[in-house]
């Protein structure tokens, strides 16, 4: 029984490690294989560069006539092409751009691409058809972009806010409010896309509306939306605010003297960024009566409120040497010393 | 019990070790490949133009220098043309008895700033703190000599940015190494650390500290480190980070939430593998208090570091390796089947224990154990010749199987690269 056993054992091993030189030899002929596509895709892509570079770069100005068709196997490395002008390019050239790819079809070859099995394919499409504005795409994007895979839900969203802004944004802000898996620079980039007049009301009124949890995500978006529109919101919401992240969130907001009273009553909180944002509040919209505040705040245990109180210190319009020696008479200890020479210093080097 | 007897039942652990090397070994490439696709599709979108959008957070780059005059200006100066809206270069030189602080003042137009640092982890002495006046986001702290670990935590103590990125002095990194690198950190919030690929810049063209060409070198044992090292980083770490499960970010190349590290006390000094025990510690320390957290691995952002050309410096720098290795393991040892270990304390840290610091003793045994059983009449002369050519294939198997899987995998993303720089 023990020899079988052991004999089992034995041709167990010996075939895993067949399987494993069986697949070491695969992937050796895979890498070959990869090459060989690598060399051939590269003297293609060439080809294709060397053709349609030249002819996308005079469609700037003027579609050029005579332009030739577009082999079907070559349309993921023009669109590729296509889409990177379409990135650095505005107005009337970007105009013209789409006016050549409808002339080309593309427009019939990416909704076919939409359903391809490769997923960059996939998101190749979804970006063609944004930059096209291809409204009779406008279901199938919508339904991407209510997909949970982040990349193409983001993809999708972008593309549909490519095709109607206007249409598109409600929905936007409705996906940056309950996905927080989309990545912030991204969101920030697509609203500074959409502009401050098309976001500004729905991002208000998700602001208004949303749980305390969402509120520091959605405070920092408010830097794309219309700073007076979005302000009263902001400031009703402080009032009752809870939570420390949204709190800090929101008085990083605050940009008015108005504000300073309300500002000053979260001096002691416990959250250090709040603390934070309260030195640079008092330093943008203070008072000599704020000094003391700010004194204060100099021998706190966060370096980051040491630091930004001491900026604010002397970035105050009456701060001079006078009032620096009058001050530094004031400290209980070297840490407030410490950091207000270090802030003296750094600004004696700008 | 005899020897005949031992040798005879050492044999079921042999056999053992075996399947469970090559089937674990296995199950990271498959994890790799898959992760590496997944990865490529976000490359899609990341290689459209960007603007950046001003919420990335600031970075703090730790480079310690010891000793290093002949790469230091060039390396700094590559460093500060980094693409990637707010970070700071913070060059700490560990009490260099060559020119290294003399030549940073020259090159960089140093003055002395009174900097005050804003954790107190505990040091060797800081002497002076510098800035530059060309570059207003360089920092240097010359301190008295304590190693490279000390070195990291004058560098922590001195840094104010979220985030911190330790690299070695004479790294270097591609211009959007760093913006690769912090993309975890922002599509999710729990990501605590990061790291990206090593390669050899052996062979390679380096002008004032930038990689102008990729080559390879002629040294047969730079070559051969080559593909050990796509090995180890593209499918070894790529696997495991897909299961959070990684226990290695190289100290020339990650990137840390630097209040994490303070929480745990920062690097340990009485360690050579202080990157290592690092990692290790994180996830014991996250593991016990119940913190949802991921330690990832990035395949696209490339720091390039010179290989030894010789034995000797390779011994020493594999003997260093395999003791850090050794030390990182035991000081965390307590992660090993943790309750609460999850994943990496029930399989990551156990093969790594079993897999990469057994593995060389329990090799020698195995080869010993057989030249005992030729001896011991156990094995007749005849087995020498299948022997030799099981050793070739088989015992080797590991590595004649995962070396090519590893170039597969550059190669596809090389492919992928390619596209990107073409047009």
């Amino acid at each position: 029984m023990e020899s079988v056993f052991s004999q089992n054992l034995l041709n167990l091993a010996f075939w895993v490690g067949m399987l494993v030189i069986l697949l070491s030899f695969l992937t050796a002929i895979g890498i070959s294989f990869i090459h060989l596509i690598r060399i051939h895709y590269g003297r293609r892509q060439k080809n294709i560069l060397e053709l349609w570079r030249p002819l996308l770069f005079q469609s700037i100005e003027q579609i050029p006539t005579g332009i030739p068709s577009l082999a079907k196997g070559d349309i993921p490395i023009f669109l590729t092409l296509w889409n990177h002008y379409q990135e650095s390019l505005r107005g009337e050239s970007q105009e013209r751009l789409q006016r050549l790819a409808y002339q080309l079809n593309i427009h019939r070859a990416a909704t076919k691409m939409l359903h391809h099995i490769s997923a960059r394919k996939r998101i190749l499409a979804i970006v063609t058809l944004g930059h096209l504005k291809e409204k009779k795409a406008w279901n199938a994007l919508y339904t991407i972009a209510n997909k949970p895979n982040v990349l193409l839900s983001f993809t999708a969203t972008r593309a549909l806010l490519h095709i109607d802004a206007e249409q598109a944004v409600p929905f936007l802000v409705q996906q940056i409010v309950h996905r927080e898996n989309w990545p912030m620079p991204f969101i920030m980039n697509l609203l500074k896309e959409a502009g401050a007049d098309l976001i500004s009301p729905p991002l208000i009124a998700a602001a208004e509306k949303a749980p305390e949890e969402k509120l520091p995500r959605l405070f920092r978006y408010l830097d794309q939306a219309h700073y007076h529109t979005a302000i009263p919101i902001v400031r009703v919401r402080l009032k009752e605010l809870k939570y420390p992240e949204a709190i800090a969130a929101g008085l990083r907001f605050l940009k008015d003297s108005r504000d300073i009273h309300f500002i000053k009553k979260h001096l002691s909180h416990s959250f250090w960024p709040v603390r934070m944002h309260v030195a640079k509040a008092l330093g943008k919209m203070g008072s000599r009566e704020d000094v003391p505040l700010l004194v204060q705040l100099l021998s706190d245990s966060e370096w980051w409120v040491r630091y930004r109180a001491a900026q604010a210190l002397i970035k105050l319009p009456f701060f001079d040497k006078e009032k620096h020696d009058e001050i530094t008479k004031t400290f209980q200890g070297p840490a407030a010393q410490q950091i207000l020479s270090q802030v003296v210093a750094e600004e004696a080097l700008v | 019990m005899n020897w005949s007897e031992v040798i005879l039942y050492s044999q079921w652990f042999f056999i053992l070790f075996f399947i469970g090397i090559n089937l674990g070994y296995l199950s990271l490439n498959l994890i790799s490949l898959f992760t590496v696709y997944r990865y490529m599709q976000w490359r899609d979108i990341h290689n459209l133009p960007q603007i950046f959008s001003g919420v990335e957070p600031s970075v703090s780059l730790l480079a310690p220098a010891y000793n290093e005059e002949a790469t230091i200006a060039s390396s700094i100066q590559s460093l500060l043309q980094l693409s990637y809206p707010d970070y700071e270069v913070i060059v700490i030189n560990d009490g260099s008895k060559d020119n290294t602080l003399d030549i940073l003042k020259r090159e960089f137009d140093l003055i002395v700033i009174p900097e005050t640092p804003s954790s107190s982890l505990v040091t060797r002495k800081v002497i002076t703190t510098y800035r530059s006046k060309i570059h207003p986001n360089l920092k240097v702290i010359d301190k008295e000599n304590g190693g490279k670990a000390d070195a990291l935590n004058v560098g922590l103590n001195f840094c104010h940015s979220l985030l911190y990125c330790c690299i070695d002095a004479d790294s270097i990194l591609e211009r959007n190494s760093l913006q690769r690198v912090i993309e975890p950190f922002l599509e999710d919030p729990s990501t605590i650390a990061t790291g990206g690929t090593v390669r050899i810049a052996n062979g390679c063209q380096v002008r004032e500290g930038y990689l102008t060409q990729v080559g390879l070198p002629r040294n047969p044992l730079a070559l051969f480190q080559i593909v050990e090292y796509l090995r180890a980083f593209l499918f070894g770490r790529m696997g495991w980070s897909a299961l959070n499960g990684m226990l290695i970010i190289s100290g020339a190349f990650g990137v840390f939430k630097k209040d994490v590290v303070i929480e745990i006390g920062g690097y340990r000094t009485d360690t050579v593998g202080e990157d290592m025990e690092l990692v290790a510690r994180l996830h014991r320390h996250m593991r016990q208090q119940k913190k949802p957290y991921r330690i990832c691995f990035v395949p696209d952002p490339i720091c390039w570091t010179e290989a030894p050309e010789d034995l000797k410096t390779l011994k020493n720098q594999r003997v260093r390796w395999q003791r850090g290795l050794s030390e990182s393991l035991s000081k965390n040892i307590s992660l090993l089947f943790h309750p609460k270990g999850g994943f990496v304390g029930w399989v990551a840290f156990p093969f790594m224990i079993l897999f990469e610091w057994l593995e060389p003793f329990i090799q020698v045994v195995g080869y010993s154990l057989t030249i005992a059983a030729y001896f011991l009449g156990l094995i007749s002369g005849a087995i020498i010749p299948p022997f030799l050519c099981y050793y070739l294939t088989f015992a080797s198997s590991p590595y004649v199987a995962f070396r090519p899987s590893s170039l597969f995998v550059q190669t596809a993303i090389a492919r992928f690269r390619l596209d990107a720089n073409k047009r």
